[in-house]
Order: C-alpha cells, then structure tokens, then sequence
C-alpha cells in the first residue's frame, strides 16, 4: 500500500511539476516522498523514485510516439545509437529519469535519517 | 555516534550523486547533447514527435489589423488571405518561423558569420571568412535600401514582427529539435537578418571567382593553352538571346572612365603573391555544383495554345528545405510558389495574371585585386603614386565555451581585404582585397513585391530595375500569351578581360566605374522560335556590344532547346518529363569524339574490349539508350572513363605546378580539347615521348575497366548506387537526411549530382484558370519528427508532381485544415 501511495504521489506530481519546470524538477517531489514516507531500508526509497519517474516517463514518451508513428523516435534512435529502435529510446529515457529520481528519494530517505 | 556519522556520509554520498547526475545530463559534453534535457519527454525531444494533424483553429496575434484566415493543403502548405499588406506578410513570417525557425536562424548566422555561437571555436574561420567576405555589410547596406523605399519597409518589417511574434510565445517544450540537441536558444529575428539571408544566398550563387585559377592556367601554360581551356566563346552554344538576334545598341563603350588596360602585363607580379599548395586542389568531377533550368513555351508551340512556363533551380538539397511552399492573397489576388524562409513574398511562383521563375546568370561579379602595404601593420597601402590610409574594423567574434576572438579587418578603394598577413588560405594570394558586387546597396525585396504583383510584360520589366545581385536569368509567361527573358543583375562595364586575373591593386583605374544599364542586358521578348530558355550557359553569341565572361555550362542548354525546337503541340506532361529529361548528351558527344580519334573501327569490337565482369546486357557502344536512369550500369563506367582521361591529360601538369587550377568544363573538353592535336597539355610532361589523345583514351579506358570491375564486384555499378545521393540535413546529422535513388545526372536536364539537384520543380499553364503544378525534395515542416518533413521526397525521386491549387477563402472543403488568426 505505501508502496503504490508513494509511487503514485511521485507521479502525479511529477507530472505537475514537469509540465512547466525543466526535467529535474523531479528531484523534489521524489526527496519529498523519500523523506515522509518512513521506511527501514534506503533501497525501497530508491526504488519508489525510481519506478515512479520511470512508469511517467514511459508513458509519456509512449504516449507521444506512438501519435507519430515513431517518426521521431526512429530518428533520434538512429542519431544516438545507430539503429531505429524507438522502445529502445523510451527505455533509456525513462532510466534517466528513474535512476535520478531513485537519488533524489535516497537523499530524502537519509535525511530524514539525519534529522 | 559512528552510526549518525555513517549516515551523513551515506546522505553526501546519495546527495552528491543525485545532483551530479542532474548537472551532467543538462550540459552538453562537446558533441554530445545534454541527455536529460533532450530525453525528458515532458519538455525534451519527445515533444517534437509531433501528431499528424497538429494544428490550433484559432490564434489571437497581436499586432493583427484584420482577422486572416489561413487554409492548408495536403501538403500542409499555408493558403493565407488577408486584407492588408502588414497582415499578409506578419502571417507569412509567422507561419514561416513556426515550421522552419531553426533553419532560418542558422543560415542568417551563417551569413553573418556567427556559426561560433552555436558550434564553437570550430567554426571560427569559417566565421572569419564570411566577415572578411563582407557579408554583413553587404546585408547592412541593402537593409537601409531596403528601409528607403516604404513598402519594402513595411514588407520586412511586418515579417519580423511576425517571425516575433512566434518565438516571444515559444516555449522551451516547443523549440525546434535541434535547439535542444545543441542546447541554445533562438533570438529575436530582425530585418537584418532577411538581408542577411538574401546575401548568402548571393555568396551561393555569385560568391565564387575564377581569377587565382585563371592567373595560374595563364602563367603556367600560356596565352594558347589558356584560351583552349577557357574560351570566351564557343561555336556549339546555344545562347539564351537566340544567335543572330540584332543588339539594338551599341553599349556604353566608348566612356572615358573605363580604361582600356591589357591586364596580362601584371600577370607575373600577381603570379607570385599566390601560396602554393601541398595537396590536390583540382577534381575531375567538373559537374556544375549549382545551376538551374528555367523556359517557357509560346502559344504558338502548346497544344491548347497558351503558353507554359516551366523552372527549376538546382541548389544544394538539404533539409529543411530550401523552399517553403505557401499562396498569400491580398483582397482576392493571388500569387502562388515557393518562398524562401527568412523573406517575405514568393521568389519563384506565379499570379493571377502571370508565372516566372528563375536561373543563376554565371557572369564574373568577383574581383581580385593585390595590395602592396607599406609596413606590417597595414594601415597604409600603396595607390595611384602615393600611400593612402587604409580603414581598420575588428570584427568580435562570440565563441561558445571560449573567450571571444578579435579579427581586425582592412578596407581599401578595392573592397575588403579578405586575405592578410593574419588571414591566408592554402592557394589563395596574399595581401588580396576583393570586390564584389553583392556588396552594393541593393533592394531586391521590392523586385519581389512587383514580381508577385505583376499583371502584364511592363511590369514585369519595371520588377527587375530594382534587381542588382544575384544575377539571374528572369524566365516570363503571361496570360496575354507573352514570354520573356532577361538577364537581369548589376554587371559592370568591364575592358577586355578586366577581373579575369587577379589585378594588381595600386591603380585606381582598375576598380569598377560604370555599371550596364538594366535595358542593356540581354533580354528577348516572344522570340521567333516560340520559346525562351536558360540553363546557366552563355547568355548572348559574340555580338553582344559589352565584353563579359562567365563560367557557363553548355549540356542542359543544349539539350532543352533541341528538344523545344522539335516539340509542337506542347502539353504540361510534356514539360514535366523534359524537366525529367536524363538523356546524356555528353556522352553521345564523348563517343562521336572517339569515332574522330579512331576513324573507320568498329569501337567496341578491335578498339575498346568490353570488361570481362560487366554487368552490361548490351554493347558499351551502341547498346545504351543513354539515359542516366538510376539503374543502368553505363553511366557510371562513362564518368570515370571521363575523369579517368581527364587525369591523364591535366594530372601531370597540375600537380608539377602545385597551385589552384580549373579543369575546363566538360563540354570544351569533350567536343574541343578531345580532338585538338595540338593541345599542349595531352603530352604526359613526365615522360621524354610524345603522348596523343588515343593513347590516353586508350590508357584510360583500361583503367576504368579495372575501377568498373571492382565495382561490379561490390555490386555498386548502378548509377544511383555510384552517385551516391543523399538530402542532408543543415547540421550534417546523418540520422535527419534522406538517401535518394532516382534518375539524374549532373549535366542532364535532370540535373541530380550527390548533393545538388532540382530543389523546386514547377510547371504552370497560364490558361484562363491558371493550371500548376509543383514538388520539391522535401515538406513544409523543418521538424525532423514531423510527417511533413520529408513527405514529398518519394514523389519528387520519381520525378512525379503535386497540383499546385489556387484557394479561394471559401474553400473550407479543400482544405486539410483551417486556421483563423485574429488581433490579441
């Protein structure tokens, strides 16, 4: 339950936030759960981040894409790894941003920790 | 205690890491781009995947006078109607900005020699050079032309405020893709940049000379061979204004100002100021990197009996596109055509009224000349029997991730000294300034504004006063059946060979004084034949009352006008295929040259053995049609068997002389220098024997069946895989261009080389209710996520066309979608 609550507070807000603001925006809304929601163990904090940000991103990416035929995809594919592999692109993108946020609920967890 | 402390390590640690990775993924590392920002999809590149059908329904704009209405075309190209001029124009810069900002942003940075911004120190010479050319001031100086005259005022203006009005409420989610890969941010567009960009596309087209590569020839080879190589005139052309028509003046020719001055006399102390080179500098590719192909046919040769008028310029093929598609109308009239982005109005299209079209006029507008200065730090340099002061500018330099460079430039009576003590380039001379027509002040943007308006020939005529540089050949057909040519451009008076070679720049005589008047320059009006053409060749035969020179290529004129010669009843499919025409004519000349060199022998048979691994199906001789379609395996055997022989004839001097040097174009070469015995530079200079023009045709060929065999064997012998096309994209990114593998040839009608080729291809029929048709090599949007793209390509490789349609504002039901723009 507190595993799917944070993930979904991650990514609603997440979502808010990244609509205006620039992409690591997503640090505080990932510290913010890291910090609040009490856990034992730091990797359950990271792997909320993670998975949070990762399943918005995703979607997102997915969700763009696939209106457009994976026209850009398949080009920005191309330019990065030499090869039009658009699913390849979404998952490398959505592991930025879960491997930033995963940190950033890290921190929030050792924090807390601190305090 | 060690437990909190572990913590806080642990908290650095994450901490630290988290923040690092934030940093590192928002710069860019060298090359690479700033892989958070780019990959995010809420803000990155992923907004760029742009749906389909993205289009608001309705905008509110400020500075709007009146609501305008916009309809787009399958094609996605605008169809703007709009009540005022400012309106019409505003919309124009603002649709124009929002489907290519990036583009035009770059090639007016480029222009203006601020590519360093952007890319970095890489680009700093590159920077320096387009300074040095002038470029800017040449664009400073048409801007206030431009600003003199109201409504090409008000045309610029409008247009930026448009271009404006889209990037202010452009946010970072919405930049063009490649603003995010290379991380920058577009600025403000000003009226500058318009005349900065029509200035590069005078550098693309008029921004060349021949004057170190001539100088070289002469000095090395000699008056004869110079001549050889470098006509004035030629017997076999086939003139824009038809041989024989009468020149009803006699020129300005007698002026006392101009001086008559045999330039050659210098010709040794210039020679000597040129750097050599180390490397190669000539090819044997001498394939026309930019030219075009522009007619029109009269009534009296087309099957319904109104004229056509057909053109196509053959720019470098990139993408975005050169062109941008678009019909602006004003209070119910119409003109239709192709735009270029970054200027207002249409540049090739056609009216209710009338079409034109336009071909590059190849004439020398580039001189060079070298300044003797009296110590190192050049501010004096020696001019007409005394020192004169030369102005000193420095150019600053912005640098991406580097301090800024500082370039002090000089200026002298001659123009702008290009090359200098800390300026030089391989083969080039020292201490050189050079002149260059482009940059006087000129106001093409109101040749524009007339050309679109205009009704009737007068008008058209009255267009092309205001027109100065890049000289083009002006192709017109109207509704009252009249067609027309001019050569229109700022030329100037010039004495015999003036600015051929590089002039010593001590005596002010040797500048340009007097100017041809635009009612002197070759122009033809509903010619006895029936038709007008130009495809870059010479303009008029030796009549001509004022000396010029050019570097024309003959083949495509050839070509268009023995088949609109022969053509009746002329319909549009006619047309369209003759712009598709890949007859090699060349190589039809190539082999009655061969017959010459080996009289009464059957070719192919006891001359030249056929290759063992061809993948010929019929005799190299006489089996191929020629046409260079994409899938015969001849044209490429004859193209290196061409550049093959050209080597053996030039390569030992050339590369003994070690400076820059021209090989003649390809049409003297074949149908003269091949069966001239006399040519002195046949004879391999290496060799104590006597070599002659069979005796390397024969070399050659065997070693072109040599190159040709291995080509088979890599399966690469077919034409379109030889060639080797492709529509690159303005950053060079391999991932945004598009490899094609259609017919064409360099030298062919359709004029396909590796990079170039018929960049807008248009045929219009100037009926009652005018019939159009259009395609180029690209699609009306610059973004490399779009389906607009790149959606036209297909069709233009297959040398097939889109229905340019005339839209009334009623025409809700045509349209693909619909736009409406009112005041904010």
């Amino acid at each position: 339950m507190k595993n799917l609550f944070s993930i979904l507070v991650i990514a609603v807000l997440c979502c808010a936030m990244q609509w205006f603001l620039p992409w690591w925006v997503i640090i505080f809304p990932c510290a913010f759960v890291g910090f609040f929601v009490g856990e034992k163990d730091g990797y359950k904090a990271f792997l909320r981040g993670f998975i949070g940000v990762f399943l918005v991103w995703i979607s997102y990416a997915l969700i763009r894409s696939l209106a457009n035929d994976h026209l850009l995809a398949n080009r920005m594919s191309l330019l990065i790894f030499k090869l039009k592999a658009p699913y390849l692109l979404m998952v490398v993108s959505a592991i930025i941003g879960g491997l930033t946020g995963g940190l950033a609920a890290l921190s929030g967890f050792y924090i807390r920790l601190k305090l | 205690m060690a437990k909190a402390r572990y913590t806080t390590a642990k908290l650095i640690a994450s901490a630290a890491t988290t923040l690092l990775i934030v940093i590192a993924l928002s710069k860019n590392w060298g090359d690479l781009p700033p892989f958070g920002t780019l990959l995010d999809p809420f803000q990155g590149c992923w907004q760029n995947a742009e749906p389909k059908q993205a289009l608001e329904n309705s905008l509110a704009l400020p500075d709007l006078n009146e609501p305008v209405k916009v309809l787009y075309d399958a094609n996605r190209s605008p169809h703007i109607f709009a009540n005022t001029e400012h309106d019409l124009y505003y919309v124009q810069g603002y649709l124009t900005a929002r489907d290519r900002l990036w583009q035009m942003e770059l090639q007016t940075h480029a222009a203006a020699g601020r590519v360093s911004e952007i890319l970095g120190s890489k680009a700093i010479a590159f920077d320096r050079k387009q300074r040095r050319k002038g470029m800017v001031l040449a664009a400073q100086r048409s801007l206030t032309a431009i600003n003199a005259n109201p409504i090409s005022k008000n045309m610029v203006q409008s247009y930026a405020d448009g271009v404006n009005a889209y990037i202010s409420q452009l946010s970072h989610k919405q930049l063009p893709l490649e603003y995010k890969l290379l991380n920058y941010q577009p600025e403000a567009w000003t009226t500058l940049k318009t005349a900065l960009l029509l200035k590069i596309m005078a550098d693309d087209l008029s921004g060349y000379s021949n004057d170190v590569a001539y100088t070289n020839a002469l000095t090395q080879f000699g008056r004869t061979t110079f001549d050889k190589m470098f006509p004035d005139f030629q017997d076999y052309i086939s003139p824009i204004i038809p041989r024989g028509t009468p020149f009803d003046f006699t020129g300005d020719l007698n002026d006392t100002i101009t001086p008559k001055v045999d330039t050659t006399q210098f010709l040794h102390s210039v020679a000597n100021v040129i750097l050599p080179s180390t490397h190669r500098l000539y090819s044997t590719k001498p394939e026309m990197p930019i030219g075009s192909n522009n007619w029109a046919v009269g009534p009296s040769k087309t099957k319904d009996g109104y004229p056509i008028l057909c053109g196509d310029p053959h720019l470098k093929l990139s993408l975005p596109s050169i062109w941008y598609e678009i019909q602006l109308t004003l209070n119910g009239k119409s003109v239709n055509g192709a735009s270029l982005p970054g200027a207002p109005g249409i540049i090739i299209g056609f009216n209710d009224s009338c079409a034109w079209s336009m071909t590059n006029a190849e004439r020398d507008v580039r001189d060079f000349y070298t300044i003797k200065f009296k110590d190192a730090t050049q501010k004096e340099y020696w001019l007409d029997g005394r020192w004169q002061k030369t102005t000193q500018t420095i150019e600053t330099l912005l640098v991406r991730n580097h301090s800024p460079v500082y370039d002090t430039v000089f200026t002298t009576q001659f123009g702008i000294v290009v090359y200098d003590k800390s300026f030089h380039e391989e083969g080039q001379p020292k201490n050189t300034a050079v002149d260059w027509i482009a940059q006087r002040a000129s106001n093409e943007v109101m040749t524009i504004y007339l050309l679109n308006k205009a009704a009737n020939y007068a008008d058209y005529a009255k267009a092309l006063t205001w027109y100065q540089s890049p000289a083009q050949n002006f192709v017109f057909a109207c509704k009252n059946k009249d067609i027309a040519i001019w050569q229109q451009g700022c030329f100037p008076i010039k004495f015999y060979e003036q600015g051929k070679f590089i002039q010593p720049g001590d005596n002010s005589k040797l500048t340009w004084h007097k100017f041809i008047p635009t009612n002197e320059n070759p122009h033809i009006l509903n010619p006895e034949r029936g038709f007008v053409s130009s495809a870059n060749q010479q303009p008029t035969d030796s009549t001509y009352p004022y000396y010029y020179y050019g570097d024309y290529y003959e083949y495509r004129s050839l070509r268009i006008n023995k088949v609109l010669e022969n053509a009746t009843n002329i319909t549009i499919e006619d047309m369209k295929h003759l712009q598709h025409d890949n007859y090699n004519l060349w190589v039809e000349d190539f082999k009655n040259q061969l017959s010459v060199l080996f009289p009464n022998q059957k070719l192919g048979k006891t001359i030249f053995t056929i290759p063992g691994k061809t993948a010929f199906t019929t005799d190299l001789f006489t089996g191929w049609n020629m046409e260079n379609t994409a899938q015969n395996p001849y044209t490429a055997f004859y193209r290196i068997w061409y550049e093959n022989l050209a080597e053996l004839v030039f390569g030992d001097e050339f590369s003994k002389a070690k400076v820059r040097l021209d090989l003649p174009n390809r049409d003297v070469f074949i149908k003269k220098i091949m069966t001239d015995s006399t040519f002195a530079l046949t004879d391999n200079c290496t060799t104590k024997q006597i070599e002659t023009m069979p005796q390397l045709v024969i070399e050659s060929f065997a070693a072109t069946v040599k190159k040709y065999d291995s080509l088979v064997q890599k399966g690469q012998e077919k034409w379109a895989d030889y060639r080797h096309s492709q529509i690159g994209h303005l950053a060079k990114l391999d991932a945004f261009s598009v490899p094609i593998s259609g017919d064409g040839e360099g030298n062919s009608v359709n004029a396909l080389t590796g990079d170039h080729g018929p960049s807008w291809k248009m045929v219009v029929e100037l009926k009652p209710e005018t019939e159009a048709y259009g395609i180029f090599p690209g699609g009306q949007s610059g973004n490399p996520g779009s389906y607009y793209y790149d959606n036209r390509i297909s069709k233009w490789d297959k040398g097939e066309y889109d229905r340019l349609y005339v839209f009334k504002p009623t025409d809700d039901a045509k349209a693909s979608a619909i736009q409406l723009f009112t005041k904010k």
